[in-house]
């Protein structure tokens, strides 16, 4: 059995030393998360002018939630759904095909690789720069501390998993791009990044219980910010843990289908 | 017992076929005009175990769509195709772990990392026991000279040195049989003999069967006694690579040059028996054609190194890419 799991966290590995080739030109993209972060201060502090609570949320709670909701970004985020296009469209697929690995593991944990490098290389200095230039709080609640980080390590399987089917796209059409960024927007917009669910309408807020979505920033930045009761912060990494496990499933259905319908380009 | 199997292959590709001008444009918004084609049509052969086999044919013939269906990749559409009593697109899992592939044009080595690397994980995938594994690299480095390239990352590698390392990558599990698709597609003649000198020792060490599929008919005259050749998705021949010649072409020119120079009349008095051609730059060198089919080149050669003084005498066969093309430009004409 260890053998069998061994390949992956080779894959794991591998995945982060080839992201160690590239650890200066992360500096780009940490300043602009930092541009974002600051953006969202002057927006925040407008419109909290006189106000205690928005949403359910203080301004500090809100600054909180922006930042570590944009840093944990970093470490969340995946390329599987291009990196499978981009195989597919230039043929390099075929070489994946040949190795006696899951294909679906093989992708979650070579991402997983590159996450962990992200979250040395971009969570963990963005959330100390941010300290210092923003009012944020440390984690609360009884199981904040605790939960939190086992929540987004989750985050990152589920949103794996979105990405994953999403890329897979590109065994049934050739034009994909449309579809990882309407995936992409879906993200951004309903995972609470960019702003908190509860801001958006009820019946919207209704819908989006039956989503993974949500629970890929918003349900663990709410765990982290203490604001749900017990029950609920276990009902939340119940629903991120049945959601990995409903969208893997999927993931090796689909899978099957694609693979008879792929038809590889070129030499 | 045959090793690779192949009853009645068929692959069929849809394309999809774009009309022309505005009009046809406008119309192929709402309803696409696909045409259907035959990339290998009833293709049936097989294959015994410890073959070298060579598998040629032109651009588009059907060589790589074959070489994907037995390693599983693609499904077929219809046909029997077992490798190692394996169904490969069915069984994808246990087929590729006895298997090994390279396409010249491609490369399975993590490119940002160093070629180690990739060696190493390619032990956990396979999971070689790990003696085994430094034993097979020791011998692969050897022939192929890997040592100083395990270092280095693979975008830094030649292409050269990146198909010795891809060559090695394919054969550290050992497997029964290995698929080469254009492994020697741009490289010079030192790295080509290198590679050839390595499958032909893996195949006689390992006894692994060898299918090389190439554009360089060098390498299939070097290394496989049996030759497949497809044309337009169908098998055109299967046999040897002697038989193929002799069948094609059996013209031969003998080269000769004398000490002393040599008169014509001389010469055809001395061949005479032999139905053959002579031509003659100068005296001193000739250039005989015959059929040998009808002239023992033995024989010929004896009589003339017994009868006069020759400095040096040598046989020409037809170069091997003559004959090929010949074979395609008769089926051409019919």
């Amino acid at each position: 059995m260890t053998k069998r799991f061994a390949k992956y966290w080779q894959f794991m590995r591998l995945g982060y030393i080839t992201y160690l080739a590239y650890r200066f030109q992360v500096l780009a993209s940490f300043v602009s998360y930092l541009l974002i972060i600051a953006l969202n201060y002057f927006l925040w502090k407008a419109v909290y002018s006189g106000r205690q609570v928005i949403a359910g949320f203080t301004m500090e709670q809100m600054m909180t939630y922006v930042v570590i909701g944009w840093s944990a970004r970093t470490f969340f985020a995946n390329r599987i759904d291009r990196m499978i296009g981009d195989a597919v469209k230039d043929g390099s697929i075929v070489m994946d095909l040949l190795k006696p690995t899951n294909f679906q593991l093989y992708h979650y944990f070579r991402s997983f690789g590159r996450a962990v490098f992200m979250f040395v290389f971009m969570t963990l200095p963005i959330i100390v720069v941010a300290s210092f230039l923003f009012p944020i709080q440390l984690p609360s609640g009884k199981l904040g501390p605790y939960l939190f980080p086992i929540s987004v390590i989750l985050s990152f399987f589920l949103h794996a998993g979105i990405s994953y089917l999403t890329g897979l796209v590109a065994f049934f059409t050739r034009n994909n791009e449309g579809v990882f960024r309407f995936k992409q927007l879906l993200v951004e917009v309903f995972s609470g990044v960019m702003i908190p669910i509860t801001f958006f309408p009820g019946w919207v807020q209704d819908a989006l219980f039956w989503l993974p979505f949500k629970y890929i920033a918003y349900a663990p930045l709410r765990i982290y910010l203490g604001m749900e009761p017990l029950s609920r912060v276990h009902q939340g990494v119940l629903l991120q843990i049945m959601w990995i496990i409903i969208i893997y499933a999927a993931g090796q259905l689909l899978w099957h289908y694609g693979i008879r319908r792929l038809e590889i380009q070129g030499g | 017992m045959p090793i690779i199997e192949v009853n009645n292959l068929v692959k069929d590709f849809k394309r999809y076929r774009r009309r022309p001008g505005l009009g046809g444009a406008f119309k192929d918004l709402w309803a696409r005009k696909y045409e259907t084609v035959h990339a290998v049509n009833q293709v049936n052969f097989s294959i015994d175990s410890g073959e070298i086999v060579g598998y040629i044919g032109p651009n588009g013939a059907g060589k790589s769509t074959t070489i994907k269906v037995l390693t599983g990749i693609l499904v077929p559409t219809s046909g029997q195709v077992r490798v190692q009593g394996l169904i490969p697109y069915k069984q994808r899992y246990q087929h590729v772990k006895q298997i090994g592939v390279v396409f010249g044009q491609r490369t399975q080595l993590w490119w940002d990392i160093a070629v180690m690397e990739s060696f190493n994980l390619l032990q956990k995938i396979y999971e070689i026991p790990m003696s085994d594994y430094q034993a097979r690299l020791e011998k692969f480095d050897q022939v192929l000279g890997l040592k100083e390239l395990l270092e280095v990352p693979v975008r830094k590698l030649s292409l050269g040195q990146r198909m010795r390392c891809d060559l090695a990558a394919s054969l550290l599990h050992n497997p029964k049989i290995v698929f080469l698709d254009e492994p020697t597609i741009g490289l010079d003649v030192a790295v080509k003999a290198n590679i050839r000198e390595f499958i032909r020792e893996i195949n006689q060490e390992y006894g692994t069967t060898v299918i090389l599929t190439t554009h360089d008919l060098s390498d299939i005259e070097e290394l496989c006694s049996r030759v497949l050749m497809i044309d337009a998705g169908k098998i055109i021949y299967d046999g040897e690579l002697k038989a193929l010649k002799d069948g094609v072409d059996a013209s031969r020119r003998l080269l000769l040059e004398t000490i002393f120079p040599v008169k014509l009349s001389g010469l055809a008095d001395l061949l005479k028996d032999y139905p053959l051609d002579m031509q003659s730059t100068d005296p001193y060198h000739w250039e005989i054609s015959f059929n040998r089919n009808q002239v023992n080149a033995a024989q010929l050669m004896h009589l003339l190194l017994s009868s006069l003084d020759v400095r040096d005498i040598g046989l020409e066969e037809p170069p091997i890419e003559e004959i090929v093309r010949r074979v395609y430009q008769a089926r051409k004409v019919q």
